[in-house]
C-alpha cells in the first residue's frame, strides 16, 4: 500500500529514501500516542431477518456477536481496537438487505458482514458489495454458489449443499431405501441441494425430484398422487419455511407410509414437536452434531458463556458463527489492519483453533473460501419430545 | 329562532307531523376550492305547495336538490325546515325529519326486484313488515305498475320504468317534504301526465311539500305554484306559475344568450 | 395403500383426478371463506381491505393462545377467534377509517388503502416481536388421517377446516340474502348513493361488515392453524389468493367469491398435480386472467353504477 503510493514520486534513490523516512516518521508520530480506544474499532455488522418467518435465528445471530464483542472488549479489544454490533433487519428481500448493508458499511463502519439468511438473498448481497471488499463471513448459508472465486471476500465455515449431498449420498448408499423422493423448494437452496443429491447417488437408486413454491402452505394434491403412485420408501425435505414443519403431519395424512428425512436439522428447531407431535416420531434428519463430535477449549468455552446467555446449549450451526467471529478477530491481529481489502486478503490465509478443531479456508474449486470440517449424523427420533442428544444415531459419515 | 333538535328515527313516523316550510338562503356550494356552483341561491319551498326550479344546463339546480338533501358540499349558506337548521345533515337524518330526495340519475338496486327496491324506501321502519307490506300494494296500485315487473329486476326495467319505481320508492319513505330532480326525464308522454298527476295531488291528499326540478317546463308549470329560476348558480328570477308562464319565451331567450356553463371561477 | 394391485391403470388415473379434485374442494372451501369476506367488505365500501390477512393471522393465534391458555376444544377456540376478529374488524373501521365517513376526505379508498396496508405490516411485525416468529400449532378436532370412497386419503382436521367453511358460508349467505343487515349490505353495494337516500346508515353497516369479516377470516385462520401452523406471515400468503379470488368471481358478487374460492382451489390442486408441483400460486393468476379476458367484471360482476 504504501509502496504505491511512493512509487510514482521517488525519480531516484535519494528521494526514495527520503520519502520512505518521511513516511516512517509520520506514521510512527501518528501510532505512538494511540491508545487502544483511538485505534480504528471493529464494528461487527449483521443484517439479518429480524422480522420474517426466521426472525428467530436473526435475533440469536445478533445476541451471539454481542456476547463476542462483550468477551473480547473485557479482554481489552481486538488488536487493541474496540469491538461492537451493529445490526438492521432485511425483512428477507434482496434490496432491503442490499441497501441495509451498504447503510452498516458506509454510515456504521462495519468492518465485516456475518450473513444469515436465505442463500439467494445472501447471494445478491454479496454480489451488491462485492466492491467494497468488506469481508462477508457466512455459517450457515447452504447454497453452492455462495462462495467462489468471483467472491473473494465471502467466506465461509461450515457445510454447505454440495458437501452435505456427498455425504448423505454416502447414508442413501447403506441405507435401506431404493426409491427416494427429494421434496425440494424453489430456492438456492432446495434445488441446488437436490441437483446435487440426485447427480451424486448410485445409479441403483430411483430418485426424483417434486420442487414447491418456498412459502407454500398446502402439499396435499400432489402428496396424495405420489400416494396412489408407487410409494417411495423415503421422502427428503429440503426446504426452509413454515411447510416443512406442517409436512410431518401432511405426508402421512395423504396416505404416505413413507420415511421422512429432514436435509437439514430443522427437526431440532424449538418449535418441531409442537408442529409435528407425535408424527414427529421416526422422523429421521441430518445434522453436524453428534456424540462423536469433541469440542475444543474455545469450543467449550463457547458452550459454557452461551448456555450462561440463553439458558440452553448452542444449536450446531451457531459454533459456526463463533468460529466466523473468532475468524475475523484472527484476521485482525494478523494485519493489525481493519481495512477490508487487506481483512480479505489475510482470511484466505489465517489458521486458528475453531470451536470443533482447526480451522484454515481452502481454495480449490468447489469450496472456494471454504473451511470443510464436520461428521454427517442421521438421527432419528424414538420417542415423542425427544432432544437432539438423545436422538438415535442411525448413520455418522465421516468426510 | 333556529334549533338544533336530536336527529332520531322517530320523527319519521308520521305522528304528528306538521307541514312546514324548507328555505335556503344565502347557499353555496363548491366540490373543489375556489370553483363555486351556487353562489348564494334563495328558495324557499312554502308548505303544502309545489315549488319549481328551472333553469339551463349546468345552472346548479340538482347541485341545489342535493346539497339540500345533504348530497353536496354546502360551503356557506343556511338550510332551515320550519325553523330548524338542517343544513350539512346527513340524508339519514334529513329523511328522518321528513325530507326525502329523488335525484336526476338512477339510484336503483339494479341486482334487487322491484319489490325488494321499493321495501328499501321503508328502511326506517324496516321492522313495521306489515305496515310495509301495504304501502308497497297501495303504491304499485296508484302508479298502475304492471304486476308482472314487481318481481323483475330492477337492472333489467327500461329507463322509464326505473324512474317511476324510483319515484315509487320515494312514496314509501313517506316524506312531507319531497325533492324531485327531473321525475318525468325518459318517460312516455302518457306515463309522464300520469307522474305529473300523481305529483299534483302529493299536497292535497299527503300534505307533501314538493321541491321540483324539471326541464319539462311547460308540464310541470302546469302543476306547480311558485317558480324560481337559476342560471349560473344564483337566482335569475322568481315568481308565481302564472307569471313566468306569461313571460316563458322572454325567460328561456336571456338563457341562450347566457350560455350554459354554471361554474364560475371566483 | 389398500387398492388392490389388479387395479387397471385407467382406474388409478381416475381416482387420482377424483382424489386431486376432492382436496381442491377442501382448499377451496375455506379460499371462499376468505373471499367472501374480503368482497364484502369491497362491496358495501369500494375499498380493498389490505388487512384481511392480518385478521386472518390475528384468527389464528387468536384460537392457538385460547386452546393453550384454557385448554379450550377447538369448536369454543374457533367461535373465540371469531369474536376476536370480529372485535378487531369492528373497531378497525369504526376508529381508524372513521375518517372516511365523518368527513368529506377527497379520497376515500387511497385512504383505506393506506390505512389497512399499514395496518397489516404493523401487525406482522407486532406478532413477530411479542408471540415471537416460531411456528406454532394446537391439535385439531379430528387429527387422524381418514380415507373416502377407499381411496381419497385426508387428515380429518382438513374436512373439519372445510365443514366449518361451508357452515360460515351458508350463515353468511343466508345473512345476506335474507336479513335487513344483508339488504342493506347489498343496497350499498349496488347503489351507494341510493342506499344514502334511503337512509341507510352507512357507517354502522360498514362496521358491521367490516365485523362480518373479520370473523370469518379469523375463522379461517383458527381452523387450518392444526393443518397450516401459525405463524406472523401467515396473512400474507392468503391475502394475495383473497384478492385473486375476488376479482375472479366478481367484485362486490358473494356468489362470485363463493364460486371463485372453489375454482382457485381446483386450479391450484389440479395444476400442481397435473401441470408442475412448482408453480402452485400461478394457476390461480392465470385462471383469473383468463376470466378476465373474456368477463372483464368477473364471474359474476354486477354492473357497477358510478355515483
Ligand atoms: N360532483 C361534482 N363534482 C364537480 N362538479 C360538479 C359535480 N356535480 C355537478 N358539478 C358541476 O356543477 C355544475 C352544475 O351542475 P348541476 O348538475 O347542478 O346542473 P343542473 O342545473 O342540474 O343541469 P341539468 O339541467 O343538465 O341537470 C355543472 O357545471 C357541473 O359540471
Ligand atoms: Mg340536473
Amino acid at each position: 500500500m504504501v509502496k504505491n503510493i511512493i512509487e510514482p514520486v521517488c525519480a531516484n534513490r535519494r528521494k526514495f529514501l527520503a520519502g520512505t523516512a518521511l513516511v516512517l516518521a509520520t506514521s510512527w508520530s501518528g501510532l505512538r500516542p494511540a491508545a487502544a480506544e483511538d485505534k480504528a474499532p471493529v464494528v461487527l455488522g449483521f443484517a439479518t431477518g429480524l422480522s420474517g418467518a426466521q426472525a428467530q435465528y436473526g435475533r440469536d445471530n445478533v445476541k451471539i456477536g454481542e456476547l463476542f464483542a462483550e468477551q473480547m472488549n473485557s479482554q481489552g479489544g481486538i488488536d487493541g481496537r474496540k469491538v461492537s454490533v451493529v445490526s438492521g433487519d432485511t425483512q428477507d428481500q434482496p434490496d432491503i438487505a442490499i441497501s441495509l448493508a451498504r447503510r452498516l458499511i458506509r454510515e456504521d463502519g462495519a468492518t465485516a458482514l456475518f450473513g444469515h439468511g436465505g442463500s439467494g438473498l445472501t447471494l445478491a448481497l454479496s454480489q451488491a458489495l462485492k466492491s467494497t471488499k468488506v469481508p462477508l463471513l457466512l455459517s450457515y448459508i447452504w447454497g453452492n454458489s455462495n462462495t467462489g472465486p468471483s467472491l473473494p471476500s465471502v467466506y465461509r465455515i461450515g457445510p454447505f449443499n454440495a458437501y452435505v449431498a456427498t455425504l448423505m449420498a454416502k447414508y442413501l448408499k447403506q441405507s435401506p431405501y431404493k426409491n427416494i423422493v427429494i421434496l425440494a423448494e424453489d430456492t438456492a437452496y432446495g434445488t441446488d441441494f437436490a441437483k446435487d443429491l440426485s447427480g451424486k447417488v448410485d445409479a441403483g437408486l430411483k430418485v426424483e425430484t417434486i420442487p414447491f413454491q418456498a412459502k407454500i402452505q398446502d402439499l396435499s394434491p400432489v402428496l396424495g398422487k405420489l400416494a396412489s403412485g408407487t410409494q417411495p420408501d423415503a421422502i427428503i425435505v429440503a426446504g426452509n419455511y413454515q411447510i416443512i414443519y406442517s409436512l410431518q403431519n401432511q405426508i402421512p395424512a395423504a396416505g404416505l407410509k413413507s420415511q421422512i428425512i429432514g436435509a437439514w436439522d430443522y427437526p431440532t428447531t424449538p418449535e418441531f414437536w409442537e408442529t409435528a407431535g407425535k408424527n414427529g416420531v421416526g422422523v429421521i434428519y441430518a445434522t453436524f452434531t453428534g456424540p462423536s463430535v469433541k469440542l475444543t477449549a474455545t469450543g467449550e468455552a463457547f458452550r459454557a458463556s452461551y448456555a450462561a446467555k440463553f439458558g440452553r446449549d448452542p444449536l450446531f450451526y451457531e459454533y459456526f458463527l463463533w468460529d466466523c467471529l473468532n475468524a475475523l478477530r484472527k484476521a485482525v491481529t494478523d494485519s493489525k489492519s481493519v481495512d477490508p481489502a487487506v481483512l480479505t486478503e489475510t482470511l484466505a490465509k489465517v489458521s486458528f483453533e475453531g470451536t470443533t478443531g482447526s480451522i484454515h479456508f481452502n481454495q480449490e474449486e468447489g469450496a472456494w473460501n471454504q473451511a470443510l470440517s464436520g461428521t454427517l449424523f442421521m438421527k432419528q427420533y424414538t420417542e415423542v419430545k425427544q432432544t437432539d442428544a438423545a436422538a438415535k444415531v442411525v448413520a455418522e459419515i465421516a468426510p | 329562532m333556529i334549533t338544533r333538535p336530536r336527529r332520531t328515527e322517530a320523527a319519521a313516523k308520521p305522528s304528528g307531523r306538521v307541514p312546514v316550510d324548507l328555505v335556503a338562503t344565502g347557499l353555496r356550494v363548491a366540490y373543489e376550492r375556489d370553483v363555486e356552483i351556487l353562489r348564494g341561491v334563495e328558495i324557499t319551498a312554502a308548505a303544502r305547495r309545489i315549488s319549481l326550479v328551472i333553469g339551463p344546463n349546468g345552472a346548479g339546480k340538482s347541485t341545489f336538490l342535493k346539497a339540500v338533501a345533504g348530497l353536496a358540499p354546502v360551503t356557506g349558506g343556511l338550510v332551515t325546515l320550519g325553523g330548524v337548521d338542517i343544513t350539512r345533515w346527513r340524508p339519514r337524518d334529513l329523511l328522518a325529519h321528513g325530507v326525502a330526495l329523488v335525484p336526476q340519475n338512477g339510484t336503483l338496486f339494479p341486482a334487487m326486484t322491484v319489490r325488494e327496491n321499493l321495501q328499501m324506501g321503508g328502511w326506517l321502519r324496516r321492522r313495521e313488515k306489515a305496515w310495509l307490506g301495504e304501502s308497497i300494494e297501495a303504491v304499485v296500485n296508484r302508479f298502475n305498475l304492471p304486476r308482472h315487473l314487481v318481481d323483475r329486476r330492477a337492472g333489467d326495467l327500461s329507463g322509464g320504468q326505473q324512474k317511476l319505481v324510483e319515484i315509487m320508492r320515494s312514496m314509501i319513505m313517506t316524506p312531507t317534504t319531497l325533492l324531485l330532480d327531473e321525475p318525468t326525464a325518459g318517460l312516455s308522454p302518457k306515463m309522464a301526465s300520469q307522474v305529473y298527476e300523481q305529483i299534483a295531488a302529493l299536497p292535497g291528499d299527503l300534505g307533501v311539500t314538493v321541491l321540483l326540478v324539471d326541464q319539462n317546463v311547460r308540464s310541470s308549470l302546469a302543476i306547480s305554484d311558485d317558480v324560481y329560476v337559476l342560471a349560473m348558480g344564483l337566482n335569475n328570477d322568481r315568481g308565481t306559475a302564472r307569471d313566468i308562464t306569461e313571460r316563458l319565451g322572454e325567460i328561456t331567450a336571456g338563457w341562450l344568450r347566457q350560455g350554459v356553463s354554471g361554474a364560475v371561477k371566483s | 395403500m389398500r387398492r388392490p394391485k389388479s387395479s387397471p391403470k385407467s382406474l388409478l388415473d381416475m381416482q387420482t383426478a377424483v382424489q386431486t379434485l376432492i382436496l381442491g374442494t377442501a382448499i377451496g372451501g375455506v379460499y371462499a371463506l376468505m373471499g367472501v369476506g374480503l368482497n364484502l367488505i369491497f362491496g358495501v365500501m369500494r375499498v380493498a381491505n389490505f388487512a384481511h390477512g392480518a385478521l386472518y393471522m390475528i384468527g389464528g393465534y387468536a384460537a392457538y393462545y385460547l386452546t393453550l391458555a384454557t385448554g379450550a376444544p377447538m369448536p369454543v377456540a374457533v367461535i373465540g377467534a371469531m369474536v376476536v376478529g370480529g372485535c378487531v374488524g369492528y373497531f378497525v373501521n369504526a376508529i381508524l377509517l372513521r375518517p372516511v365517513y365523518r368527513s368529506r376526505l377527497e379520497r376515500p379508498s387511497e385512504f383505506t388503502l393506506i390505512v389497512t396496508f399499514a395496518l397489516s405490516l404493523m401487525a406482522t411485525s407486532a406478532a413477530a416481536v411479542f408471540l415471537t416468529p416460531n411456528y406454532r400449532k394446537f391439535e385439531g378436532m379430528w387429527p387422524d388421517t381418514i380415507t373416502l370412497f377407499g381411496f381419497v386419503s385426508m387428515s380429518g382436521d382438513r374436512a373439519v377446516a372445510f365443514v366449518t367453511a361451508l357452515i360460515l358460508l351458508c350463515a353468511l349467505l343466508w345473512l345476506v340474502h335474507f336479513t335487513d343487515l344483508g339488504r342493506g349490505w347489498r343496497a350499498l353495494t349496488q347503489n351507494r348513493m341510493g342506499a344514502d337516500i334511503v337512509g341507510v346508515d352507512v357507517f354502522r353497516l360498514a362496521n358491521l361488515a367490516f365485523a362480518t369479516s373479520g370473523a370469518l377470516a379469523a375463522a379461517a385462520g383458527a381452523v387450518l392453524v392444526p393443518l397450516y401452523l401459525a405463524y406472523p406471515t401467515m396473512g400474507e400468503s392468503v391475502i394475495v389468493k383473497s384478492f385473486v379470488i375476488v376479482v375472479l368471481g366478481g367484485l362486490g358478487s358473494i356468489a362470485g367469491s363463493l364460486v371463485g374460492g372453489f375454482l382457485l382451489g381446483w386450479a391450484e390442486a389440479l395444476g400442481s398435480v397435473y401441470i408442475g408441483s412448482g408453480y402452485t400460486d400461478i394457476y390461480g393468476l392465470v385462471i383469473m386472467l383468463v376470466v378476465l379476458l373474456f368477463l372483464p367484471r368477473g364471474l359474476f360482476g354486477i354492473s357497477e353504477r358510478e355515483v
